[in-house]
């Protein structure tokens, strides 16, 4: 669990605002996330790569993890705040394009295509500095190269990767 | 990333139907079902939507789904998200949003929630540093992933294309140097929206 230095109000303002991140299916939210909190160092990588592997794990919106972020951030309130930042702008979102769907989809169109290359970009560095604090060893450079391969090729249910990735590690474990 | 062309059939099956006599609690059941029992995303969730949404309830027909799932891509949220709001908001306009939305969140954060305060990597010992450790290598792999196969999911030319990789090269360059990443990403995001442009349709 890291500091109170994040409020309520902290964690509702910055989820929203990450969500804008998420056009066109990208999960911007969690660079945004890594880049504000885990650079910081208010949430430690490990957290945040479990609350990541936790979404993975959980059915419906991968935006789940985002519960577990607030969790570490602000406890039980901060769980409640990062659920609402995603919501919030989702209803307000929803609305608009239920009423204006012909007048927003070409604007929309026109941000969605560079929107796609940004957030690769932000997910990269996301994933550059989640790894620089672990420092992976040559054999798990490798493994994450070949991950990173696998889910661009094929495209894998993430659940078997993290299931995968946990099983390894209490192997590795029993191994001594 | 959506390149679907205007489609004015699509406007209009997006506008709130008679439904209103769908009660929002049998919404909100329906929804969190949904959410509870959904895994890999929208798309992966397509024939569960179907069967529960214009199977058995008659609320949509598969064309209004249709429209739905595409409208959803469009709205800055997570996608399976923005689909449950925008049921709700078809139904029960804006209180039925509100109740689609929490409904089928309910579920996956709840989830996320009991994993995080059970098992606590800080907390609880044994293998968990190890296992946290190859979770993080798992997780930093499926990340790279995920932006290469946000690249190539794109639906433009090549010159587009390259265009379009520099760009996300120069903004994940940037942040890793140590600018500010919201201000890399306004920054790719703006020049982006100047120099990559939708391939024409034929039609």
């Amino acid at each position: 669990m890291t500091g109170s230095a994040v409020g309520f109000l902290d964690i509702l303002l910055l989820i929203a605002f990450s969500s804008l991140f998420s056009l066109g299916g990208g999960n911007g939210p969690l660079a945004i996330i890594q880049d504000r909190w885990v650079n910081s160092g208010l949430l430690e990588p490990a957290l945040f790569s479990w609350a990541l592997a936790l979404g993975y794990l959980s059915p419906g919106p991968k935006a789940g993890f985002l519960s577990a972020i607030g969790f570490y951030m602000y406890g039980l309130p901060g769980a409640f705040a990062a659920i609402l930042g995603i919501i919030l702008p989702t209803l307000i979102g929803a609305g608009a394009v239920s009423f204006w769907f012909e007048r927003l989809q070409p604007a929309i169109r026109r941000i969605s295509l560079p929107a796609g290359f940004v957030i690769a970009g932000m997910i990269s560095a996301a994933a550059w500095n989640l790894a620089v604090p672990i420092a992976p060893g040559p054999v798990e450079v490798l493994a994450i190269i070949a991950i990173a391969i696998w889910v661009w090729w094929r495209s894998p249910e993430p659940a078997f990767i993290v299931l995968g990735s946990a099983g390894a590690g209490l192997m590795l474990w029993a191994l001594g | 990333m959506t390149t679907e062309p205007a489609d004015p059939t699509v406007a209009k099956r997006l506008q709130p139907s008679d439904t209103s006599h769908v009660p929002l609690a049998t919404l909100s059941l329906i929804l969190f079902k949904i959410g509870a029992t959904s895994f890999g995303g929208l798309w992966a969730a397509t024939q569960k939507l179907e069967q529960e949404l214009v199977v058995k309830r008659g609320w949509l027909t598969a064309a209004d789904q249709k429209a739905l799932m595409i409208a959803a891509t469009l709205i800055p949220a997570p996608k399976f998200l923005a689909f449950g709001g925008m049921v709700g908001f078809r139904l029960r306009r804006w209180p039925g949003s509100v109740v689609a939305l929490f409904s089928i969140m309910v579920p996956p954060a709840l989830c996320v929630l009991a994993g995080a305060i059970i098992l606590n990597p800080e907390r609880l010992g044994g293998p968990m540093p190890q296992v946290t450790h190859t979770v993080s290598i798992g997780v930093i792999g499926l990340l790279f992933g995920n932006a290469l196969h946000q690249i190539r999911s794109a639906q433009i030319g090549l010159r587009e294309r390259i265009l379009g990789i520099g760009l996300g090269a120069a903004v994940a360059g940037s942040a890793i140097a140590g600018a500010p990443l919201i201000v890399s990403a306004l920054v790719g995001l703006t020049l982006g929206v100047c120099l990559i442009r939708p391939t024409e349709d034929p039609a």
